[in-house]
Order: C-alpha cells, then sequence, then structure tokens
C-alpha cells in the first residue's frame, strides 16, 4: 500500500460500523466530518445517547432552554425516523421536562426496545436538582408498559421514572440495575432482588422514603452496591450480600448490619456528608461498621467519620487491625480530623498506599475532641495517642498521594511527619490545587509552598517527591 | 476421523499467507480463528491453509494471538491467568496504526472474535482521543469534502462540537 493513503481504506464499511458504534455518541456524530465515506456511518451507531444536554445549556435563560429543547426533539425524531439497523444494544436517553413530550418520549422507548435494545437507561431528572438538596422529587414520568415484557434487558437505569413493582417480573437476565430520583419502598428493591437472579450491581441515588435497608434474599450474586443520598425512614441498613466486592454508601450514618464474605469483599468507600451535626455517639456505630467490613482491602473514609470515629469507645485504633493496602482520606486536613487520622494510620499495619483529597469536608464547630488537641505541633509531640511508636504502616507505605494541595496551616506539617517517619516510602505525588485566582486561589503560591517539601529531612533514602 | 481425536494435542498446521509465507502451529491454536475451525473440520488440514487476505507479517502476529489465546490443556482459566492475558493483549495491540488496522481487517477475516473486540475497541479509543483533524493525520484521511460540504456537514451537528 502507497504511504501516506487511507489507512481506513482497508477496513469495509462493516468494520467502521463496528468502529463507531464502541463510540460516545457524541463523538461518533464528529467522525461524520471526517470525510464523504464518514459522513453516515454513525447514523447506524448501536450505541445511541439521546442527550438533552448536549443541546439546551445550562445557566440559560427558561425561554432559551425551552427552544433549544425543542430543537432537540426534532433532532431526536429525525434521527429515529432515519435510522436503519434492525438492532440497538445501548440507549440513552435524557431529557428534563418529559411531561410536555410523552408521546416522543414513549417513541424513544419504543424504538429501543423494537430493537431488542441491552442497555437501557432513561434520566429525566432536572440538573437543577442539587446533590445535597433535601427535597422529595416525585418522578416526572412512568415507565412505559411495553418495557416489562422485554426480557432480554441485561442494564436498566430509571431517573425520575417510576415503575410498577408488581410488573418487575420478567428481567432475569439484568445484571445492573440503577435507580434514582424516585419514591421508593422497600418491596420494591426486594421484587429487583428476588426477580433478577443474576443481578451483579445495584445503584440507589437519590431515593426518598424507603422504610430502611434490607439486602438478604437467597442466592443473592451481588457484587456491586452504591447507595447514594437516599433517604430512609428508619436508620437501619441490613446487608447480608457474600459475593459483594464492592459497597459505597453516601448518605446519613445509620445502623449498619453488614454480612459479606471475607475472601470476596475488597472495597468500601463510606461518606457521611450528609450528617449536618457533630453527634459523639456515631463514633461507636462507625466503629461496628468497620468491623463488620474488616477484611477489605481498599477504603475511602470523609471527613465526618475521621472527627466522630476516635470519639467513640475505642478511641485509639482498632481492636483487630484492617487489612487495608490503599487508604484513601477525603479530608479538609482540619485539626478536628487529626485524631481519626491517627485511627486510621494506626489500625492499618500493611497499608502500601495513603490518597489524601484535600477538601472543604464538612467540620464541626461543636467539635469534642477525645483527648486535648494542640493543633500546631500536634504531628511532632509524643503524647497518649501517639505512644512514643511510630505507626506499623510506615513499615509498608510506599506511596503517598496528595490531591488538592494548597501548603495550608496543617499540610505541611502532616506531610512532614509522613516524610520523616516513612522509611520506606517511595513515592509522594502531590497534586496543587487548581482552584483560580477568581475563587481567591493562588497556584503559583501552591507550587511553591510545595516545592518546601523537598527541603525536609527524609526517613527513606529512595524517596520521590513530585509535584503536579 | 476418530484417529484425529486421539492424537490431536499435538497435532500442527501449517499456514500460508498471501506473500507465499509458510507458519507452523498448533491445531488447537489456531482454532481460536473459527474460520480456521471450520476448513479443519472440513479436513484441509492434510495440506497448509491459505490466508490469502495475510501478509507475512500480520499472519505471525495472528499466530502470536493464538497462541496465547488457545484453550489452556489443563481445564478452566483461572483470575490470575484472565489478568495476564488482558495485560498481553493491551502490550499486543499497542502497534503502530497501519498495523493496528491490518490486525483488525485480520481478525474480521478469520473470525477471531476476541481480537475483533480488541482492536476495535483501540481504534475507537483513538478516534475519541483526538480532534477530527488530528484524526485526518493519525489515519492519513483525506478529507475530500469542499469547505462548504464541511461547514455543512459540522452544522448538522453542531452540538457535538460543543
Amino acid at each position: 500500500m502507497a504511504r501516506n493513503s487511507d489507512m481506513f481504506n482497508k477496513l469495509t464499511d462493516y468494520l467502521l460500523f463496528i468502529i463507531v458504534s464502541l463510540l460516545p455518541f457524541k463523538e461518533a456524530a464528529r467522525t461524520s466530518v471526517l470525510s464523504k465515506r464518514w459522513r453516515h456511518v454513525w447514523r447506524a451507531t448501536k450505541n445511541i445517547d439521546f442527550n438533552e444536554r448536549f443541546f439546551v445549556r445550562a445557566g440559560e435563560p427558561d425561554e432559551i432552554q425551552e427552544s433549544q429543547r425543542l430543537f432537540f426533539v426534532h433532532f431526536v425524531r429525525q434521527w429515529m425516523e432515519n435510522y436503519q439497523e434492525p438492532l440497538v444494544e445501548n440507549f440513552q436517553l435524557t431529557f428534563t421536562k418529559p411531561g410536555s413530550f410523552r408521546d416522543d418520549m414513549d417513541r424513544c422507548i419504543a424504538f429501543a426496545v423494537n430493537r431488542s435494545v441491552r442497555f437501557l437507561a432513561v434520566d429525566f431528572s432536572d440538573p437543577t436538582w442539587g446533590e445535597d438538596d433535601l427535597d422529595d422529587h416525585a418522578a416526572l414520568f412512568d415507565l412505559p408498559l411495553t418495557v416489562y415484557g422485554h426480557a432480554v434487558l441485561e442494564s436498566l437505569k430509571l431517573f425520575s421514572c417510576s415503575f410498577r413493582m408488581s410488573e418487575f417480573v420478567n428481567f432475569g437476565l439484568l445484571k445492573d440495575v440503577s435507580l434514582g430520583w424516585v419514591e421508593l419502598r422497600m418491596s420494591a428493591i426486594e421484587a429487583i432482588l428476588v426477580n433478577c437472579p443474576l443481578l451483579q450491581s445495584l445503584s440507589l441515588k437519590k431515593c426518598w422514603n424507603i422504610e430502611h435497608l434490607d439486602i438478604k434474599v437467597p442466592n443473592l450474586q451481588l457484587r456491586n452496591l452504591f447507595i447514594d443520598k437516599c433517604k430512609f425512614l428508619q436508620d437501619w441498613y441490613g446487608i447480608e450480600a457474600p459475593n459483594l466486592r464492592l459497597f459505597k454508601y453516601s448518605g446519613a450514618v445509620g445502623f449498619f448490619e453488614v454480612e459479606i464474605n471475607r475472601e470476596v469483599m475488597e472495597e468500601a468507600d463510606l461518606d457521611f456528608g450528609l450528617e449536618f451535626e457533630f453527634d459523639a455517639a456515631a463514633g461507636h456505630i462507625l466503629y461496628q461498621l468497620l468491623e463488620q467490613i474488616y477484611p477489605i482491602r481498599i477504603l475511602t473514609v470523609c471527613s465526618y467519620m475521621l472527627q466522630v470515629i476516635p470519639c467513640g469507645d475505642e478511641p485509639f485504633k482498632m481492636d483487630f487491625p484492617l487489612n487495608l493496602t490503599h487508604l484513601t482520606l477525603k479530608a479538609a486536613l482540619h485539626e478536628h480530623e487529626f485524631f481519626g487520622m491517627c485511627f486510621f494510620l494506626r489500625s492499618s499495619p500493611c497499608l502500601e498506599t495513603l490518597t489524601i483529597q484535600i477538601g472543604p469536608g464538612r467540620v464541626f464547630p461543636d467539635y469534642a475532641p477525645p483527648f486535648p488537641l494542640a493543633p500546631d505541633n500536634f504531628w511532632e509531640q509524643k503524647f497518649p495517642p501517639f505512644n512514643s511508636l511510630p505507626f506499623e504502616c510506615f513499615n509498608t507505605l510506599t506511596v503517598v498521594e496528595v490531591e488538592g494541595f494548597r501548603g495550608t496551616r496543617h499540610e505541611l506539617p502532616f506531610l512532614r511527619y509522613l516524610i520523616r517517619s516513612g522509611h520506606v516510602l517511595e513515592h509522594l505525588h502531590i497534586t496543587v490545587s487548581k482552584e483560580g485566582e477568581e475563587n481567591g486561589g493562588n497556584v503559583q503560591a501552591y507550587h511553591e509552598r510545595a516545592q518546601v517539601l523537598q527541603t525536609f529531612q527524609k526517613a527513606s533514602p529512595n524517596l520521590q517527591i513530585s509535584i503536579y | 476421523m476418530s484417529s484425529t481425536l486421539c492424537c490431536s494435542f499435538a497435532k500442527n498446521v501449517t499456514l500460508r499467507s498471501s506473500d507465499g509465507q509458510t507458519f507452523e502451529v498448533e491445531e488447537a491454536a489456531a482454532q481460536v480463528s473459527q474460520t480456521i475451525k471450520r476448513m479443519i473440520e472440513d479436513g484441509c488440514t492434510g495440506s497448509v491453509i491459505p490466508v490469502p487476505n495475510l501478509t507475512g507479517p500480520v499472519l505471525a502476529l495472528v499466530i502470536e494471538y493464538f497462541k496465547k489465546h488457545s484453550p489452556p490443556s489443563d481445564g478452566c482459566p483461572t483470575a490470575l491467568l484472565e489478568m495476564e492475558i488482558k495485560d498481553w493483549d493491551a502490550k499486543f495491540v499497542a502497534v503502530d496504526n497501519d498495523t493496528l488496522l491490518d490486525l483488525t481487517l485480520a481478525a474480521h477475516y478469520l473470525e477471531i472474535q476476541g481480537l475483533l473486540d480488541l482492536t476495535c475497541h483501540r481504534v475507537a479509543d483513538i478516534l475519541n482521543d483526538n480532534s477530527v483533524e488530528k484524526i485526518r493525520e493519525i489515519f492519513h484521511i483525506k478529507n475530500d469534502f469542499t469547505p462548504e460540504e464541511e461547514a455543512e456537514e459540522r452544522s448538522k451537528i453542531q452540538w457535538a462540537f460543543e
């Protein structure tokens, strides 16, 4: 073949179609301007994402958004009319005001179902509903009846779209269910668990009015469970999932009863950012949760956990050590978090990687530390919570990653402590905060402060400090 | 065909590329290709199997893929083995783009589903990560639109460029 001739000449149109079907919808569309040959390839893609957010810009006045939305509806109608393929693999529909376009929404969903779609996602949630919004938003659409008979579905996502639990019986092949922005009863969750024996992943986001959580059916295959800012009537969360590998929870503190298989369970991410008050009693509750999931190797904890955990019955460390090799702290590196940071470092004798994502955290003004707190020389002194012994994890800790570094009052002393103590440390990766001047940030100053880290005395001769 | 069964595990076949190079490979490994599998089942094993759409260097690569992906002789692949193969696959398709497309075509022609998925995903990743102009440059795509035609095509999908 001559040099510089079009490499795609050797591929058939069918292969171009296969490749374009692997692209996200937007990127697939862009291939249409590559050359005349590519012009229509994307119109056959099996991976369709009708997403209003591509067309309707956030922050525009209502009437402009309305006309952008109308343009989007026309685009969708025309696109479906031109579509010739018999099969669609992945179909996503994101639309904010389905009420005015019910027929269109029904037609879209029927279009996908008639083409044997296997991955179906419909999202009618409003982008103005905030993550921390406490209002209950009634679902804006009902799942059309045609979907309930569609037994080949492997993945179903319904956001602000209600469904009939009694009809949820044909989805024996579903592996992945994601529900969001909808009123949900525990009986519906149970129906899903019972009727979808292959279910591997269940995700609940901003669901409300759930009595409590009780994930427990025989032969449960579930591997991933995500609970994201849901509202429960009772704060009791029971999970009995022998195949669970990943548990991600974000929400209020509650009484957890988690039964997992220690051979399988790998990772947990616990975020109690929905708690708005400091409650020392939560310390013991969270301690018990950690006891229940102790075999995990990867854990992410939040600012709330760091403040509360040392206020429980065991202020220093877990009675039985955690098996963590990777710990992530989503923290403000505020002095209120210090005892909690010690707690986790001391409880993780085989830690290899420590990641610190510095953010605003949720710091409580009425925080009562379990011991007298001298923040300015906390990481220097030898006093009760520290003892005189360094943490066992320094025998294994090789990588420390810091994201959002600004070099504030407490960041440098803590990092100096790690550099001075981590005698097998190999890498310290510092990513400075990208917060620009418009938000009162100063990226250049952050970089300069990060350079100071290079001057600290290093316990490990192999330590490399990288600043990004 | 009962005699082939008893000694099939060590049996080799010879594949010949478009430019006349021949390669010997275990029959079980070559059957990763559905096309070759059918030819073997149809009794073509006695002679050399021609693979006229593939040049020698591409066929050599495909045979490497066969060897890595031939079914293990001792039962099910373990999770560790699967991970190792995944890493190997990623390295295998980290080739120049011309070769990548040759492999894509080879996978299609020889019906090697795993290799087809692998190469198509790799090509899609490259398309995904680059601008229209850059993609044309990478794959030597000649823009045969007039400026007016291109402007019109772009205006039809303006949303995809925002």
